[in-house]
């Protein structure tokens, strides 16, 4: 004990991305500590993907500078990286026939040489992973005959594949329907608690983000507004002001999480 | 649940192996056949330059390294072909489709029609830096701070059409419509001969080794750029030496046959039914099923109208189309 708090995992210092005249993040500064769930909240177009992007080393911004481990991440290699940070964009692709096994094998990519054989090191990242997202007997079946929850959780699968210390996702429930996202909100729950993973999503929907996130930065036109833990965030005034909305927040009946709903029926009955 | 998903597919070793052996058959058959019946001694014997005179100049001198010209001219095309359709993520990609060969076709003609004097030995290099040149122009129209796949596809096809249309102008107002000119197009091997094998088979070989190392990059790639940066791989940089191979398998090829469609379509489809998703397995099985392929079809194109020859091309075209929608139609 020296006093000093532990280095962030991830630091983000005053960080611009433009494309073109556009200008998608704006000077937005964060950090990140080990073993964090960060959700990015805001609307549609607020520069959340890109954040998420310029953290994911696939993106280099314009100005500033991203830290991971106290490193420039344009400093290390792509392949470096890759190794300790894994990204899921918000809607993959993959070839239909290929099968949650082989897309699984796709995430030791960073750690193997172009001839080199699998070790059995790869073989146990590919087999834990495979069975932390539960898809053991899914395992030969090709991508294009698995449900949207499925098909998710082999590509997180493929990202635990890849022993990474932080997962990116890009909006990760979208295309899912209730229940399947909440299988796999539980399932990044469950990995962040039981082997430390520190996780960055950008999430759409707000309950849900203030449900499973440790903290949530909310962005707007591209700049970091709100950064705090999901009750701070979550009020009826920061989000109104924040999505252009009118609403109200309650309070989730056993865990007390905040839940956003219209504040007005627009439907009279 | 094994059961529930049982591997249908062989090991890729036995797989490899046994299209391996596949070739090897069909490259024994074709050397044997030919407008000019030998026996089984004699063709055994011309194997091994020895024996009678007449049949030893004929299997190999003539027949031996047709064979193995063929050989080597479909396994760049099959390699380019995967190496296409691998890289614009779009299973309707070839060399030839791509405008990959379209400049080879524009330089050979150019040489052959516009100075008729030049040695012929000239239109092989004049093809081969045809080709390198359209690849070239079609990977500049698509670089905007990067290659889009579909950017990628689309320019290709604009440069094919493009100098297809040139190559038709140049003979069409030309008086000096040569035999030559018109075989090139058609594509075919009558006449290959041990220089011309010479010529090739550094390229195959090289670009060819190099090809199936980078095989795995492909693997990646397939699964979008941003996912494939994500893993570590430099995109622009591996997109960049893939489309090179290509350009070098296609160049080198079409030097030496002119201009075959399909092989580059077909073979990469069919090695996939069998080998499945893994480049590293479907790449090699493309260069022996396309060497496979060219072998039988120019033996056909020998025999089928002896003592005439047909142009493999159209050989390759006739077979290679309702092959195509035949696998397009099974697999879908």
């Amino acid at each position: 004990m020296n006093g000093s708090a532990p280095a962030p995992l991830v630091e983000v210092r005053g960080v611009s991305v433009r494309y073109g005249a556009r200008t998608a993040v704006d000077d937005v500064s964060l950090e990140v500590r080990r073993g964090e769930i960060v959700a990015i909240i805001g609307p549609n177009g607020s520069g959340k993907s890109t954040l998420l992007r310029a953290i994911g080393r696939m993106r280099k911004p314009d100005g500033g500078l991203v830290r991971f481990d106290g490193q420039d991440i344009w400093r290390t290699s792509s392949r470096e990286y890759a190794r300790r940070v894994a990204f899921l964009p918000q809607a993959p692709e993959a070839p239909s026939d290929l099968t949650v096994e082989e897309l699984a094998w796709r995430g030791r990519f960073p750690h193997r040489g172009l001839l080199a054989a699998a070790t059995k090191g790869d073989r146990t990242a590919v087999e834990t992973a495979i069975e932390q997202c539960g898809l053991e007997a899914l395992r030969g079946r090709p991508l294009a005959t698995l449900s949207g929850g499925e098909r998710q959780r082999a590509w997180i699968a493929l990202a635990l594949a890849q022993e990474p210390e932080l997962l990116l996702l890009d909006e990760p429930t979208t295309f899912l329907d209730i229940g399947h996202q909440q299988e796999l909100l539980q399932l990044l729950c469950a990995l962040n608690a039981s082997r430390g993973l520190t996780i960055v999503m950008v999430m759409h929907d707000i309950a849900q983000a203030a449900h499973c996130a440790h903290r949530l930065v909310a962005m707007q036109g591209g700049r970091l507004i709100v950064d705090g833990t999901p009750a701070e965030v979550v009020t009826a005034e920061r989000i109104g002001v924040l999505f252009g909305a009118s609403v109200t927040v309650l309070r989730h009946p056993e865990s007390g999480a905040p839940i956003v709903v219209p504040a007005t029926f627009l439907r009279g009955d | 649940m094994l059961t529930a998903a049982p591997s249908k597919r062989l090991p890729p070793v036995v797989t490899i192996v046994a299209a391996g052996g596949l070739l090897l058959v069909a490259m024994g058959v074709a050397v044997a056949l030919g407008s000019v019946r030998l026996g089984p001694g004699q063709v055994f014997d011309g194997l091994f330059d020895r024996g009678d005179p007449v049949a030893r100049q004929i299997v190999w001198q003539l027949r031996v390294p047709r064979v193995l010209v063929a050989a080597l001219v479909g396994a760049n095309l099959g390699l380019a072909g995967v190496l296409l359709q691998g890289i614009t993520r779009n299973p309707l990609a070839d060399p030839h489709i791509l405008g990959f060969s379209a400049g080879a076709g524009l330089a050979a003609i150019a040489v052959l029609v516009i100075a008729p004097g030049t040695p012929v030995q000239l239109v092989a290099p004049a093809a081969f830096l045809g080709s390198l040149a359209s690849a070239a122009v079609v990977y500049a129209l698509a670089w905007r701070g990067g290659i889009s796949p579909v950017r990628f596809a689309l320019s290709g096809v604009a440069v094919a059409a493009l100098f297809t249309a040139l190559s038709t102008a140049v003979i069409a107002t030309s008086d000096l419509f040569t035999q030559a000119t018109l075989s090139f197009l058609a594509g075919g091997l009558f006449g290959r001969d041990w220089s011309h094998f010479k010529q090739l088979w550094p390229y195959t070989v090289g670009a060819g080794s190099l090809t199936l190392l980078a095989a795995g990059w492909l693997n990646i790639l397939a699964l979008g750029d941003d996912m494939a940066r994500g893993l570590g791989l430099r995109v622009e940089r591996a997109r960049l030496l893939l489309a090179v191979l290509a350009a070098v398998l296609t160049g080198s090829a079409v030097a030496v046959s002119g201009l075959l469609a399909f092989i580059g379509l077909v073979v990469p489809h069919a090695a996939r039914l069998v080998a499945g998703n893994d480049y590293r397995v479907v790449m090699p099985l493309a260069a022996i099923l396309g060497a496979a392929l060219l072998v039988v079809a120019d033996t056909f194109a020998r025999v089928a109208l002896a003592p005439t020859e047909l142009p493999v091309g159209i050989v390759t075209a006739v077979v290679g189309a309702p092959a195509f929608l035949l696998l397009v139609r099974t697999r879908t």
